[in-house]
């Protein structure tokens, strides 16, 4: 590890070597790997540069803190879980002062109409039969279909980006996304949920 | 529902798919394709589409009405322009430019088209014929491509100080409608869409005109940061140029064409515009855009099956267009003082970027919703917003829940104020008298 040179090359499991080894090289590398993508999950939700660099500074804070005892199977699936609640807590506390539309406010208002509002529902209990739902739902698509969902409703990517990424036009991804919420709300009408 | 659910029911996504899906995202972006096309390369492009329409334009009508002889001279005009243009008449078939054979889809058709770079931007000669009933000689061109024309003047005898001499008689769409207007010499048409398909008649005289198109250029991708190449034949291997901005430029290209028919009443040239703006590679926008009769003729050009109107009255204008991004069509009811705007779109996407104003769940001019009703009758969410752009008009808003193949159906009515600055209807006046019009 003493000859570990400090790019892009070094592979995930080393990083979490380092930071199961207390290494504070593990917190440089993340940035030199993933700071970009970790940047726009928190720009995403966010819409805001001095935010989401503070989000993503925590999330770093977050994983040398978290591992050990954590050891993640994915270090980037891991760190965006962790910048995305990090943003998520910024998000909700920056709501009541009336910040820029961020693209978490577009894909939460998209899925919205389709996940209406059940008043006699405990808000925690209706998040968990919800998240089941979802969860079934997703289990059930196509691997594509699920990571256009996953990419727009969880990490709040914007279309084009989504459409760049799987090599579609934002007119395919605006079709399948409207596709997906229409599958979504006829299993969540289906299984009785609030609607 | 709260969002703060919603938020809670997606955090509790399984971790095996989140993986999954951030693996993906981990990985180094795809190579750009061709079609994200920086700036300045779309500028470049337009630039050259512009002349490209222009000398193609200026060449096909000219060959066409005078021979070889006289598009030698509008080669000499273009300078250094090399290009050798075909020597045809009206009767003969022209070869198709050998840089554009892959859009030369029948040999028998007579045809000239050019292609530049990628493909991106296409001008073809498509046909012409001679009309007796109209004793004129027709010529039609086909353009598509990026950008579009967004406003295309005639100036009579360029350089003459004495204009109006009558050189262009008039200038009409092919139904006959005029689109221009005459001032100091130059026709100008007006209210071109950037993404329309044009049916334009130039009837003129002896003289010279000039043909002046602005064709403003545009694009759809926004804030590629990384360096992509510039074209080559295939739309490939592009130059590094920063891409961080719309592409939003005007480029001006001007062809003058010699007229020695006298007779006033033709020939004419029927030149048909038909723009399919998109980004580079991505396929074809299909456009249609047009005026109609009757509020079921849009209908049935833009497949919109519902939309509301008023019993026993017929709108004074219809139009309509059709791209794959919105829908909408246009009316006007004069007499009642309001204009409706029913528009097809992906509610949270798409309507902020035909409005330029954020929209979200409240209303479509958000923040400037104030009131909001739901009325049974029409199944309709019907808010109440009040339109701040300085036209000192009051908009309404209807949005209909039921989402449509394609989006939810929006309408946006517009209200002229009376002299007093109040309106002649309110939108509840007008619910009575509203009703569904079904299409298929």
């Amino acid at each position: 590890m003493e000859e570990l040179r400090l790019d892009k090359s070094v592979s995930d499991g080393e990083i979490i070597e380092l930071y199961l080894g207390r290494d504070e090289r593990a917190i440089k590398l993340t940035e030199i790997k993933y700071s970009k993508q970790l940047f726009r999950i928190a720009y995403n939700v966010l819409n805001d540069k001095g935010d989401s660099d503070e989000c993503v500074n925590d999330t770093y804070l977050g994983a040398w803190n978290s591992i050990p005892p954590q050891i993640p199977k994915s270090l980037f699936a891991y760190l965006s879980k962790l910048v995305r609640n990090f943003a998520i807590t910024l998000y909700r506390k920056n709501t009541s002062q009336k910040r820029g539309r961020s693209e978490l406010d577009v894909s939460l208002s998209e899925i919205e109409n389709i996940l209406c509002d059940g008043s006699s529902v405990e808000r925690e209990a209706q998040s968990r039969a919800l998240s089941d739902l979802i969860n079934a739902f997703l289990s059930d698509l196509e691997k594509d279909d699920r990571f256009i969902f996953v990419s727009r409703y969880y990490f709040s990517y914007s279309v084009s980006d989504i459409a760049s990424r799987v090599g579609e036009s934002d007119a395919k991804i605006y079709k399948k996304l409207a596709r997906l919420r229409e599958q979504l709300k006829k299993k969540i009408e289906k299984e009785g949920f609030a609607v | 529902m709260n969002k703060d659910v919603i938020i809670d029911a997606l955090s509790g996504i399984d971790e095996g798919i989140i993986d999954e899906v951030a693996s993906t995202w981990a990985e180094d972006a795809p190579k750009k394709k061709a079609k994200l096309l920086s700036h300045r390369t779309m500028k470049i492009l337009g630039t050259a589409a512009c002349v490209c329409l222009a000398f193609t334009i200026g060449f096909s009508i000219i060959s066409l009405m005078f021979g070889k002889s006289k598009s030698d001279d509008f080669g000499n005009m273009m300078g250094e322009n090399t290009m050798e243009g075909p020597n045809y008449s009206t009767s003969d078939k022209m070869p198709s430019s050998p840089d554009n054979d892959k859009n030369n889809n029948s040999s028998e058709a007579p045809f000239y088209s050019y292609t530049l770079g990628a493909g991106e931007a296409t001008l073809e000669y498509y046909d012409s014929y001679h009309s007796a009933s109209d004793n004129a000689d027709i010529v039609t061109v086909r353009i598509y491509g990026i950008g579009g024309i967004s406003s295309i003047y005639f100036r009579e005898n360029p350089g003459n100080e004495d204009p109006g001499t009558n050189t262009i008689i008039r200038v009409q769409t092919k139904d006959g409608k005029n689109v221009a207007t005459l001032e100091g010499g130059i026709f100008t048409l007006e209210n071109i869409s950037r993404a329309s398909e044009l049916f334009i008649n130039v009837y003129f005289a002896e003289g010279t005109f000039e043909a002046n198109s602005v064709s403003t250029s545009f694009g759809g991708e926004q804030g590629y940061d990384d360096d992509i190449s510039s074209p080559d034949s295939d739309g490939e291997n592009m130059p590094s140029i920063d891409n961080d901005e719309y592409i939003d430029t005007v480029n001006t290209t001007t062809i003058k064409l010699d007229c020695s028919v006298i007779t006033p009443d033709g020939p004419y040239v029927n030149i048909i515009f038909k723009h399919i703006f998109d980004n580079i590679g991505d396929t074809p926008r299909l456009f249609v855009s047009g005026s109609a009769d009757t509020l079921r003729e849009a209908m049935e050009a833009v497949d919109m099956h519902y939309l509301f109107g008023f019993k026993d009255i017929s709108p004074d204008t219809i139009s309509y267009l059709k791209t794959n991004d919105t829908t909408y069509i246009e009316y006007a009811y004069n007499s009642m003082g309001i204009s409706v705007k029913a528009f097809l779109a992906d509610p949270y996407e798409t309507v902020d970027s035909v409005y330029g104003t954020e929209v979200n769940k409240e209303g479509v001019y958000d923040p400037m919703t104030t009131t909001s009703i739901h009325d049974d009758t029409l199944d309709a969410h019907l808010y109440e917003c009040y339109k701040n752009d300085g036209d000192m008009k009051l908009a309404y808003a209807i949005i209909h829940p039921e989402e449509l193949e394609g989006g939810v159906l929006f309408y946006v009515i517009h209200f002229d104020l009376r002299g007093d600055g109040e309106l002649k209807y309110m939108l509840i006046d007008l619910l009575e008298e509203m009703s569904y019009i079904k299409h298929k």
